[in-house]
Parts: structure tokens; sequence; C-alpha cells
């Protein structure tokens, strides 16, 4: 027995005696940003639904490289091209193997790796993208949306600034028209929306692009405060909306819109068909009244989804997974489509504001970035720290929902023409 | 290849405000139409 022997026991530590410097960096840097996004959402600042399962993932899974035994190797090296080692065996986990995608090695990886089945046959399809949707659906009152809907949706189209902005961006930083559409989605600021126009358009690049993604949307909470203060003084700020006419919307007609529009967009995009279906059964299940499915889709299905998301994602932040030359270019582009999705909104708002006589409070224009319901919360917050007694919540509401819809429409757009272009 | 990227976007914009404003006013009608023949208020 030799003293490697003994070290091969602490397959963990002694994975790193084999790995580059550059991997060894990235793998302790992975194990600190995990525990970073644990310590965050824990504190509040960043969404600990997701946070705290992708930290925990994150950290875990960078710890757990080990030596796989030659036939492992064998199909992890056939899918990845990696090269083994003289031994026979390849360093990976026994958690996920992403790029594995031929039939009968996926059979043999799904027997092997833990969380294999659930990214197979629910994340890599987007059924958990379509299950936080549905869920986001049967949280939203589409009322806000039908009592204003010039309004909600002209803001909303204003904050889709950054993701028609970035795409040209990001082709002119050299990435094809299918990666730039694809990290350009982190404008619409929402997930399952970035999720799947990633799969559809650049699925070699997914898993960077969605962990980009997620990891920004949770600093929207944080970051947008700041961007409102920059560009809204505070007497605009505590500006009062005029009151108007309540408008009741019965729920009836909030089924009838959630029938003719869900319909209408899918036979205008059916390639973001999925989505659109199970944003809108989820609105319709709400103001159907139907409660178990209410109760079945808010609970069970949102935070089951939302639990294997964060978890996914986390474990998807492998180093030599997330490692791509690309990860920069992403991690730029993504801050530049947000920040330009909230400048839009807040462009939209002032546009509204001058054209109604200054009597809309722009900070609204904030709220058609479509992180529901956080955008919608920031700006409202923002307001009541400068005039605690105004309210722009239901308005803000209206846009939020709105840029929903126009995510779910550019969405449609790019995954349609964008494959179009050479 | 960025002078393709920018008008692409510059229509695909285009493209997603004209649809907004269908969906917009398609809610509108759907209004008239439910109040008008489905008894709401």
């Amino acid at each position: 027995m030799h003293l490697s022997d003994v070290a091969n026991i602490f397959q963990g530590l002694s994975s790193f005696g084999h790995s580059t410097w550059l991997m060894i960096f990235a793998r302790i840097g992975l194990i600190i940003l995990g525990g970073v996004l644990v310590y965050y959402g824990r504190k509040g600042v960043l969404e600990p639904l997701l946070m705290i399962p992708m930290g925990l993932g994150m950290a875990m899974v960078n710890a757990g490289v080990l030596f796989l035994d030659p036939t492992t190797a064998a199909v992890i090296s056939r899918s990845t091209g990696e090269a083994v080692m003289a031994d026979g065996t390849i360093q990976g986990t026994l958690m996920l193997a992403p790029f594995v995608e031929r039939t009968d090695d996926l059979m043999y990886i799904l027997q092997i790796d833990f969380l294999q089945p659930i990214y197979t046959f629910a994340f890599s399809n987007g059924l958990i993208a379509c299950f936080v949707f549905m869920g986001i659906g049967v949280l939203l009152d589409v009322g806000f949306l039908l009592a204003r809907p010039f309004q909600s949706m002209f803001l909303a189209m204003c904050a889709e600034l950054g993701t028609v902005a970035t795409f040209p961006i990001a082709v002119a930083l050299g990435l094809t028209y299918n990666e730039a559409a694809s990290i350009a989605m982190v404008g619409g600021a929402d997930g399952p929306m970035v999720l799947f126009t990633s799969l559809k358009l650049a699925k070699h690049l997914f898993v960077p692009i969605t962990v980009v993604a997620y990891l920004y949307l949770g600093l929207t909470y944080g970051g947008y405060p700041y961007l409102i203060r920059f560009l809204i003084p505070a007497k605009l700020r505590a500006i009062r909306p005029v009151a108007r006419p309540v408008v009741k919307i019965t729920s009836g007609e909030k089924l009838a819109f959630a029938f003719v529009a869900g319909t209408v967009l899918c036979l205008l995009f059916p390639s973001a068909a999925p989505l659109l279906l199970s944003l809108f059964v989820g609105v319709a299940v709400r103001e159907a009244g139907l409660h178990y499915f209410t109760a079945m889709i808010e609970n069970t299905l949102l935070y089951g989804a939302t639990f294997f998301l964060g978890l996914l994602l986390g474990v998807l932040c492998e180093a030599s997974t997330i490692f791509n030359p690309k990860v920069l270019v992403l991690l730029v582009l993504g801050i530049i489509a947000l920040l330009l999705s909230g400048v839009g909104g807040i462009i939209g708002g002032y546009i509204l504001y001058f054209f109604s006589g200054r009597k809309v409070n722009p900070v609204i224009g904030i709220a058609g970035v479509s992180c529901v319901p956080s955008t919608a919360k920031v700006a409202q917050k923002e307001v009541t720290k400068v005039a605690p007694d105004v309210v722009i919540l239901p308005e803000a509401l209206g846009a939020n929902i709105s840029g929903v819809i126009t995510s779910a429409i550019l969405t449609g757009i790019f995954v349609s023409l964008v494959p179009l272009m050479q | 290849m960025f002078t393709t990227a920018v008008t692409t976007a510059l229509i695909m914009y285009a493209l997603a405000g004209v649809i907004s404003l269908l969906v917009a006013g398609l809610i509108k009608l759907l209004f008239v139409f439910v109040r008008r023949f489905g008894g709401g208020k």
C-alpha cells in the first residue's frame, strides 16, 4: 500500500492535484460563491427560495469531484470529448452529466447520477420552466392589466429595450445570432423565458446563460432601486397618481382574456406555445375558481419546480461545465441587458409623465421589467421612501404583468426569426 | 453581420410593438363584447 492509495480515499481533495491551476481556482471560487449565495439568500438580499438550494448545489458539486470508473469515464468522454487519464478514469461527479445526449449513454448515466432523471425529464425539455410559469399564472391578477391595457403594454415594451439592444451588441462581441438572441433574453428579466430560448437556440451555452440570468435576476431587487434614484429625482418619485374611477373586472372577463390572448399568441408564435399555455392555464385555473388546482399549482408545482430549478442550477455550476471561453462575455452582456431594460422602462415612465401633463409617476416604468412581482414591489418601495402615502402598486402591477406577455412575444419572435438569419 | 443584427433588432422591436398593441386592442375589444353581451358591468 502506497501513500497515494490513502490520498485516493479523499478523492475530492486528491482531484485538485490532477487539475490545472485555472480549474483549481475555479472550483475554489465557485465553492466560495456558493457560500456567498447562501449567506445573502438567508439575509434576504437575494431570493432565498432559489439562492439557498443553488448555493449549496454550487459549493457541493465543486467539492464532490471524484475519479469515475473506466466504464462511466468512457461514456462521459464519448459525449464531451474530454480525454480519459492513463488509468482509464476521468474526473466527474455523481450528481449530473449535462452533456451526455446519446440514448444508450443517457440510459447508463440515468442509473448513476442522482439528479440526472430530473435534469433529463424536467429541466432540459423546459418542463420546470413551464411549471414555474403555471405558478406565475396562478399568482397573477390580470385585472391590473385589463384596467389599463395600452398604458401597461406600452411600458412593458419600453422595458424590453435591453432585450432588443443587447442582440446587436452581443453580435458585435463575436457571438453567433442564436447565442446573441439567447443572452439578450436576459433583458426580459424572465428566468423561464431565458431557459426556454437558450434551450431552443444555443443548447451548448444554455447552462452558463441560465446561470447568469438567474444570478442577475436575484440582483434586480438590490440594484434597480439605485437606478431609480439615479434617474428620477425625489420630487418626481413623490407624484401622486390622479384618482381614476375603479374599473371592476369580473373573473369571467379575466377568464375570457386568458382564453383569447393565449390562443391568439399561440397562433402567432407556436414555438413559444408551451410557455404561453402554461402561463394562461394558470390564469384560467385561478379565474375559474378551481381552488384545488390553484392550491396544487401554487404550492406543490411552483415551489417544487423552484426548489429543483435552484438545486439544478447550482449543480450545473460545476467548474468544468460552466467554464466556457464565452462566459465572461455572457456576464457582461447579461448586466447590460438588465440595465438597458431598466433604463428603457424608466424612459417609458417619463414619456407617460410628459404626455399625461406631468400626472403619471415615472417610477411605474421600471415595473415594465417583467420580474414578477419584484420590480413592481421595488417601484412601490422607492415611492414610499419619499412619499409614504402615495400608492402606485396597482399601475405598477399592470405594467409588470404586461412585461411577462411582452417577454413571451419577444421569445416567440426570437425563436421563430433568429434561426432564419444567415 | 453587425448591421444585419441592428436592422433585425429594430424590425423585431417594431413587430413586438405591433403585436403588443394588438393584444392591448384585443383586451379593449373583449371588454366591449363581454360587457355588451355577457351582462357584466
